[in-house]
């Protein structure tokens, strides 16, 4: 199977994850504002973050979709996954309580179960990454 | 030639389409009654869970699916 291929495949579930989840975020957006409103670190700033997140995972998903963006799309998406582990274990490990703030179905996993699944989807992401670079430097030999 | 739809963009559609179809369904809830302390078996959706018998901190265990033992308010 050609790299280009694999690649594509690593990121539509990606793609499909981010556009899932930004959108059930902006179709409840209210409840998801006030959920991160009781986040005990960035409830200041859950009025920005709440509009940031779902627009940011929607141009990731677009970048993931068109052929010559996806490498930057892939980047991207390993560091907001990335950033939302971070969070899921800053969280787990220092916060007193847990506000859900998580789109659609993933709103009914557990903390743990949401930071295994961001995990997966982070080395998911890390994989295409490893790939596409891979076949850029022998391209570059070639 | 006809370009072919790339699989992410297939995957796209779909979760568009997976947005749009409500996953918030109503199903079998065992709520620990706030004022008796004793459970009550209530038939809800999450929401309405949450905002009506668990509002506030989760760092409590409130309610939780009969038959799937996946709490929604609970601190681990």
């Amino acid at each position: 199977m050609k790299k280009d291929r694999i690649v594509e495949l690593v990121s539509a579930p990606l793609v499909f994850l981010f556009s899932y989840t930004a959108l059930s975020k902006l179709l409840d957006f209210n409840k998801f504002k006030y959920q991160l409103s009781q986040s005990p670190f960035i409830a200041n700033s859950s009025g920005y973050i709440a509009w940031l997140i779902p627009f940011g995972e929607i141009l990731i998903s677009i970048l993931l979709i068109r052929k010559r963006t996806r490498f930057a799309g892939l980047y991207f998406s390993f560091f907001l996954m990335l950033l939302f582990s971070g969070y899921l274990f800053i969280m787990l490990k220092y916060s007193s309580y847990l506000p859900c703030s998580c789109g659609g179905v993933l709103s009914s996993m557990s903390w743990k179960q949401h930071l295994v699944f961001n995990l997966v989807f982070t080395g998911l992401s890390l994989s295409g990454i490893l790939i596409q670079n891979r076949n850029q430097t022998k391209n570059r030999i070639i | 030639m006809k370009k072919p739809i790339s699989i992410a963009a297939i995957a796209a559609l779909l979760a568009v389409g997976t947005a749009f179809t409500r996953t918030d369904q109503v199903q079998n809830w065992n709520v620990d009654h706030p004022q008796k302390g004793t459970p009550a078996i209530v038939w809800l959706s999450a929401d309405q869970v949450k905002n009506l018998y668990c509002p506030g901190v989760n760092n409590v265990e409130c309610a939780y699916l009969i038959g799937t033992p996946s709490t929604i308010i609970k601190k681990p």
